[in-house]
Order: C-alpha cells, then structure tokens, then sequence
C-alpha cells in the first residue's frame, strides 16, 4: 500500500496537502467555492485574481486526471469547465459530475464555439457556456447568476445601493418606488452589480449588452448614452455617485 | 462495296460493256457486226468505274471512321462528363469508367491521382483555417482577460486609459476577424447541417427592433410585400446574413440617410444611400476587398454574405440605382 501511495505522485501530493484542504474547509464555509477547470495556465491565473477578490475562493486544475480528482473529492458552487484538457475531454468530467447527482453549477468555457458542443453541454446538464475569448465581468456575471438560481432557488429579490430589484418579474424600485428602465438599462444595471466594486470596460459592456452583434460595430460608444440615462434614472429616484467613471474607458459600480 | 455492286453491274452493262453486248447480240442474230469505237468506250467506262470507286471508298471511309471514333472515344467522353461534374467543395471523387484501353486506364489513374490530392490539400486548408481560428481563441482570451485585470489597478492614469481603450478595441477587432474567419471556414466545411422552414417575414420583424438599435440616426424603412415567403434555411446563418447586410447599410451610410428593407417574390432587398459612388459588383463580394481608405469593417462581410448564400443556393447580387446600393438576395 505504502508503496503504491509513493508511486502516485497525486495521492502523495493530497497525503500533504491534507491539512491544507482540512483549513480549506473551515476557513471557506461560507465563502463560495469554485473550480477552474483549464489548462492554460495564464488564462487560469487571471480568472483567479479577478475573482479571489470577490466573495470566491477559487481551486484551480490544470489537467483531465486533476480535475477528475479534485471534482470528485470536494464539493464546489460553481465550475468552471475547459472541453479542451490535456488527457482528456471536459464533457467526460461534466458528465462525472452529474453521476454524483452533484447539484454544482457549471460554466462551459470553451474555445471551440461550436453549436455541437453547446447543445451537448447543455444536454449532459451544463447550465451555461461561454465562448472564448470572453471577457472577465461578463464570466463573473454568469458565475453570480448561476450560483444566485442555486442559493435563493429562482424567485429573489436582489439589493444594492437602496435599489431594489425583482428578479424574476424584471422590476426596478427605490424605496418602494418604481423606477421604469428600458431592457439595455436593466441589463447594464444587474451586469454592474453582478461585477460590483470592479472596474468593468466599455467592450465587456458592449459585448454583454448587444451580444454578436456587437462583433460587427466599430465603437463602444453606444454604451455611453446608456450609462448616462441608468445614471439620470438612478439620480432622479434619488440614488446618485454609484457608477464611477475610469476615463471613459471603465465603469465601477460602488456600494455605498 | 458489297452495296454498290448492282451499281457496278448497271454501270458495266451500259457504259463500258453496251458495245460488247451489242456485237454478241448482233452476232447470236445473224446479223453483221456493227462498227466499233473501242478506244474511246475504254476511257469512258474507266472514267467512270474509277469517279464511281473514288465516291464509294470515300463515303465507306467517312461513315467508318465516325462509327470507330464514336466507339473508341465512347469511355473518354464518359470521363469528360464525369470530371466535368467535379467540384472541389463537395469533397466527391467522381467514379471514372474503366477502360481496357491502354492510354484511357492510364490518363484514368493519373486523374483520380491528381483529383485525389487537391481533394486532400482542399481539406487540409479548410482544416487548418478552421484549427487556427480555435488555436487563436486561447491567446485572444488570455490577451483580453490581462487587460481586464490591468484596467482593475487603483492608480490607473488617464493616459493609460486612454492606452487601454484602444487595446480593447483592437482586442475586439482581432477576436472579431478571428470569429468571422472561423464562420467561414465552418460554412465550408458545411457544419451548418440544421435547416428549417423560416417565415422570413416574421423573422425579419423579430429582429427589427434589434436591427434599428444600432441604425442610430439612420431612417429605417421596412416593405414587406410578400408575407408568405418561407425559405429553408438555417437560423444561426440567416440571422448572420441580415446582420452583416444591415450592418454594413450602417456602417457605409451617410448621416441621416436611410435604409430600406423590402421583401417581394422571392427576394429581400437591403439598400441604403451613401456618399460612396457605385462598387464593383464582380469585387465587392471578395474576401478583404476594400473600395476606400476609410473602411471601418474588416472585409468579410459580404463574403460571408455570399458564402452564405452559396450555401443555401441563394443567389445574392449588387446594383446602384437611384442612388442607392442594393444589396438583392434571390432565394
């Protein structure tokens, strides 16, 4: 046994980690958890640092057998999934996850933005798929969504700034007053609080608010007009400052 | 020959041997023999027999000869037809005849050799085009994520905002060319396979009100004529050719100007006015083909445009009239 055990360089490597994991535990139990799943390694770190910050304590795995292991020992809120592993496909580990009955959350991120693979994904029970590349607040806005769906079950009332915002019924009110947004101003708003207290860039907003199309438009400007009319909104019904300005090229949602 | 010898035996008996005929005529009667001109009789019958033989040996060669090639090219027209029919994109080697002729069975293997390997060379590009698409999304994903943590910093200058922004929008110009790239390359490798019967009516107004929040100042007049048009199509590549239509009447418009979208018969019709004066319609559908210096695009529209209709065996064309530049697809 002691030999197979030294043989096995992952069983060894979690025989050392163990009381790192036991803290792991303790430390996080009412932080989210989550996994990134993907081999490349730059592209992981920055999910990381984007994240950590946020309420997340992130786990990374870099390879099929990793993330198989890791998957199956601990229990995360949300996934991150690369289909493209060294060992292996994602779909594979997807599927594990879902023998489990494991009610984890999971994102396909995936370079291959293939129709194929999205049904698939969807099919063996991903609840989201994203295309690379993507931008961080736009993957930061799906992990909150997902893992809000997951918590409060759907039907949730979301606060921030003294704005209170119906979920389900995509209404808008400050202190119990409504406030009438179009469908691209309530889109920005939740984008923003989902990315609360980071700077988010014009282009992540663009692309978040027109989707492909904004493959084909030549300038972010548009989302400018936008900003400013949830802001003249937001100020009228007496909510003011919350959005703050990076030069024109970021937005900051701040919570007071 | 065999044919024309009754010929032979008519012309014999009147021309050439009449004076004979008549001596023995003559002699098996008892009557004197008549004069004779032999010589003259000679030249004439020969004369004859050899125009007579000349006209039928010519006629026998000529109908020989044409029977004969017509057998022996038999295989090599089947061939022709057969490699006319071969098309590079549908990915099919034609079956040639076989023949037991020796040059035929070798012109035959040297073909199905030469086909064979653009075949192979034809789909390893379309291969590669598509695998470097997806091997550039990685990179692209890492370039813009840095960005996004860069734009995080606390003390960020306006002078290096200024920097970001247009980082940001060359991030998205790359990821951009890189994804209409990999469009057209997964339309030529026909992994669009999903088609469905579409009102193009109603699909147009679905998208409208999509459509007119990027037309700016731009008029948007629609005209649908022809309500009941249903076309067989996919929806993913439809939805893309209106876009890059639209978009591109935007993008080329002047201030203020207008857009039209018509459907009648069997067509939609997107034009727009424009300071640009009339294009060349054989250019404009070419890949990365750019009429002006100040192009904002990244010349793949219209040739997704094309391909897309190529696709569906649409035929889409260009024209200027009152002013305008049409952009007409005929389903």
């Amino acid at each position: 046994m002691w030999v197979n055990i030294v043989k096995n360089p992952i069983l060894l490597q979690y025989i050392f980690k163990f009381p790192y994991y036991l803290c792991f535990h303790v430390y996080s139990s009412n932080a989210m958890k989550l996994l990134i799943i993907e081999d490349e390694r730059e592209l992981s770190a920055s999910i990381v640092t984007y994240l950590s910050s946020e309420n997340y304590v992130c786990e990374q795995a870099f390879t099929y057998a990793e993330a198989l292991e890791k998957v199956g020992l601990y229990d995360y809120d949300c996934v991150l999934l690369d289909l493209m592993l060294p060992g292996g496909n994602g779909l594979d580990i997807l599927r594990e996850i879902r023998k489990r009955q494991n009610p984890v959350g999971v994102i396909i991120v995936s370079a291959k933005d293939s129709l194929d693979d999205k049904v698939r994904g969807l099919e063996i029970g991903a609840d989201d798929y994203l295309a690379k590349p993507f931008h961080l607040p736009e993957l930061s806005m799906r992990i909150y969504a997902i893992i809000r769906r997951r918590e409060f079950a759907g039907g949730n009332l979301l606060h921030s700034n003294g704005i209170e915002i119906n979920l389900p019924a995509k209404l808008v009110s400050v202190k119990g007053r409504p406030v009438v947004l179009t469908r691209t101003e309530y889109e920005l708003l939740l984008f923003f609080i989902g990315n609360a207290g980071k700077v988010v860039s014009k282009a992540a907003m663009a692309e978040h608010l027109s989707g492909d199309m904004a493959d084909m438009l030549d300038s972010h400007d548009f989302v400018y007009t936008h900003i400013k009319n949830l802001k003249a909104k937001l100020a009228e019904a007496g909510v003011r400052d919350c959005v703050k300005n990076v030069y024109g090229t970021g937005y900051k949602w701040i919570e007071l | 020959m065999l044919l024309a010898t009754p010929l032979f035996y008519f012309l014999t008996k009147h021309y050439y041997a009449e004076d004979m005929i008549d001596i023995i005529e003559a002699v098996g009667q008892g009557q004197p023999i008549p004069a004779l001109d032999l010589e003259e009789d000679i030249m004439h019958g020969i004369m004859i027999q050899f125009g007579v033989i000349t006209v039928v040996l010519a006629v026998a060669i000529v109908l020989t000869v044409r029977f004969i090639s017509r057998r022996l090219w038999k295989p090599f027209d089947e061939m022709l037809l057969r490699i006319e029919g071969f098309r590079l994109e549908d990915g099919k080697l034609p079956a040639l005849p076989e023949s037991d002729v020796e040059e035929f069975a070798r012109l035959n293997r040297t073909l199905t050799a030469l086909m064979e390997g653009s075949l192979a060379s034809y789909r390893t590009q379309k291969e590669f085009t598509e695998n470097a698409s997806h091997e550039l999304q990685t990179p692209l994903a890492v370039f813009q994520s840095k960005l996004d943590l860069l734009l995080q910093q606390p003390d960020l200058t306006r002078q290096q905002a200024e920097l970001m922004q247009i980082l940001y929008e060359t991030s998205n110009r790359l990821s951009r060319l890189n994804r209409n790239l990999l469009l057209l390359a997964k339309i030529d490798n026909r992994q669009y396979g999903q088609m469905e019967d579409i009102n193009l009516t109603r699909f147009l107004e679905e998208q409208a009100s999509y459509l007119q929040s990027i037309t700016g100042d731009i008029f948007f007049y629609e005209e649908f004529t022809n309500s009941g048009l249903t076309v067989r199509a996919n929806r993913t590549l439809l939805e893309s050719l209106v876009n890059n239509l639209v978009v591109n009447a935007v993008r080329y418009n002047r201030p203020g100007g207008e857009i039209y979208l018509t459907v009648s018969d069997r067509e939609l019709t997107v034009s727009n006015t424009s300071d640009e004066p009339a294009l060349d319609a054989r250019l404009i559908f070419n890949r990365f083909y750019r009429p002006s210096e100040k192009v904002k695009g990244n010349g793949l529209g219209l040739a997704i445009v094309r391909a897309i209709c190529e696709y569906h065996g649409w035929k889409v064309e260009y024209q200027y009239r009152d002013n305008r530049h049409c952009f007409i697809v005929n389903f």
